[in-house]
């Protein structure tokens, strides 16, 4: 199928988590002095306003914090219906990121379940994260 | 100086509500308009001031001007306007905002007669709810290729996570549903007037994002509400004034109370923005009138209910009436605190809560029958 799923279009604050997602690795920009980690990739800090913001890669993994099943065509390129989850990420309390997820079985899973952030294929230069019940075979 | 009291909406006005039309949002914008003018008792010169909020938040929206959006220029010329003083069109602003911004305006002498104006469009020929291919610039990186604010997905996301901590099920749900019908039962404009849904059809209806389902969501339409303000002295003698006691934004949301002076026991009745059907349970919380993870409970015994504790929505929301953005809760408002809302009249009415935004964004007014 021709993937018509819109295209992350990177700018200077986002570019370096689009180029890690691209080589499979999740990278996130920490503030040293709140040491506090952000996503989406901020400007500056949000907090203290510096912008001395250092990436970093971050494991990909985290626990399942909500999901939602959507029934209208949520995403070009996409078919409905559409799995839609937030994985809070390890150690990261408050930091919760939302993606697609392909494996039914998460709708079943307890809020905090473990889960693994995978990367989908390389298209336009750009691997779109996704996520999957830990200890799914990736 | 305090602007609690400075200020008062001395009339409202609305156009006809329908969910679809050939005739513009121009049209819908001056039915409302030339209705608040004659409600408040103002012509037409005598507005020097404006304020909208224009803007079409749906992920299939054109954003034209005259289309799906009425700026100020456009509308001003539709209308004949020549003698404005101050203008706002406000960006993702609500109706709230828009109160808010009128009061600033008049107290500070600006203007003498603010005319505030919200219209909705539901364009023929595309899809409202969805989105398109095209690149995902900007913020939308990170939301267009996962679909977050399609149907409503970030709500959804929000209550699943709570139904889940909470044991609410969509049963529970379906309550905030079937209030908004009944209560639009007695609101001549509301689209879902007389038509009533059982649980039955809630549970079998078709799923939008879940746990919401086609009847969680409030149904597009065309129409438009506008209102007049005016300082308190300016109000016209013939006039039905409900005052401003109270505004807030949704980072300092008590201030709402703190600047009328009010506390929560003389809020007769509140209007609270359902965009979603699971949106009315965060500010029974937040503001207190239920603890953390009950204000399901709150409606599902009955206490929201025209006749309950602290009856909400007392027009149906926007799941009833239809999908004005929190216009329709401003105009409730304001009707209820002056005492025109007929078979919708609250017992307790002297002071109504008004507020308009997803839990993480959007503003709060007080309106009060009395000037305080
Ligand atoms: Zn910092």
């Amino acid at each position: 199928m021709d993937s018509q799923r819109p295209v992350p279009m990177p700018n200077a604050e986002t570019a370096p988590f689009w180029t890690a997602t691209a080589e499979a690795r999740l990278s996130l920009p920490r503030c040293n002095d709140c040491d506090r980690l952000f996503y989406p990739p901020p400007p500056r800090c949000p907090h203290c306003l510096s912008d001395e913001l250092v990436w970093e890669d971050v494991a990909a993994n985290g626990k399942l914090y909500s999901w939602t099943e959507i029934f209208l065509e949520a995403v070009p390129g996409i078919a409905a219906p559409t799995l839609l989850v937030s994985v809070e990420l390890a150690g990261q309390r408050g930091l919760v990121m939302h993606m697609l997820a392909h494996e039914p079985r998460v709708k079943d899973l307890p809020l905090g379940s473990a889960m693994s952030i995978r990367f989908g294929a390389l298209e336009n230069g750009v691997r779109l994260p996704y996520a999957e019940p830990a200890g799914d075979a990736a | 100086m305090t602007l609690s009291g400075a200020t008062a909406i001395c009339g409202f006005g609305s156009s006809e509500i329908v969910r679809r039309s050939d005739r513009s949002i121009t049209a819908f914008s001056l039915d409302a308009a030339l209705a608040a003018l004659e409600d408040a008792g103002i012509a037409r010169d005598e507005i020097d001031g404006f304020v909208g909020a224009p803007w079409a938040p749906n992920a299939g929206a054109v954003n034209a001007d005259g289309a799906d959006e009425i700026s100020m220029v456009a509308f001003a010329r539709a209308m004949g306007l020549k003698n404005l003083r101050y203008t706002a069109d406000l960006y993702q602003g609500y109706s709230t905002d828009m109160v808010a911004t009128a009061a600033q305006a008049l107290a500070s002498g600006r203007c003498r007669y603010v005319l505030g104006l919200r219209a909705m469009y539901n364009v023929q020929g595309v899809s409202y709810g969805t989105g398109n291919a095209e690149p995902a610039f900007g913020n939308e990186q990170f939301t267009k290729p996962f679909g977050y604010k399609i149907g409503g997905a970030r709500f959804a996301l929000r209550i699943n996570r709570y139904m889940q901590r909470f044991g609410m099920k969509r049963e529970d749900l379906y309550e905030v549903v079937a209030l908004s019908r009944r209560h639009a039962a007695a609101n001549p404009l509301a689209v879902w007037r007389g038509k009533e849904v059982s649980l039955e059809q809630y549970m079998d209806s078709g799923m939008v994002a879940y746990p919401h389902c086609m009847f969680d969501c409030d149904m597009p339409v065309c129409g438009a509400s506008a209102f007049v303000m005016a300082r308190v002295e300016d109000v016209p003698g013939s006039a039905n004034p409900a005052f401003v006691s109270g505004l807030a934004g949704c980072h300092q949301p008590l201030e709402v109370f703190d600047m009328s002076g009010l506390k929560r026991e003389d809020v007769g009745l509140c209007q609270l923005y359902d965009g979603f059907s699971s949106m009315v349970y965060e500010w029974l919380e937040n503001f207190g009138w239920c603890g953390e993870g009950e204000a399901w409970k709150f409606v599902r015994d009955g206490h929201a209910n025209a006749d309950g504790r602290l009856p909400v929505n007392t027009f149906g929301g926007s799941i009833g009436e239809g999908r004005l953005h929190g216009i329709g809760h401003l105009r409730e408002a304001y009707l209820q605190v002056t005492g025109r809302a007929g078979a919708r009249q609250a017992a307790r009415s002297d002071n109504c809560l008004v507020q308009v935004g997803p839990y993480d964004t959007g503003s709060f007014v007080m309106l009060s029958r009395e000037a305080r």
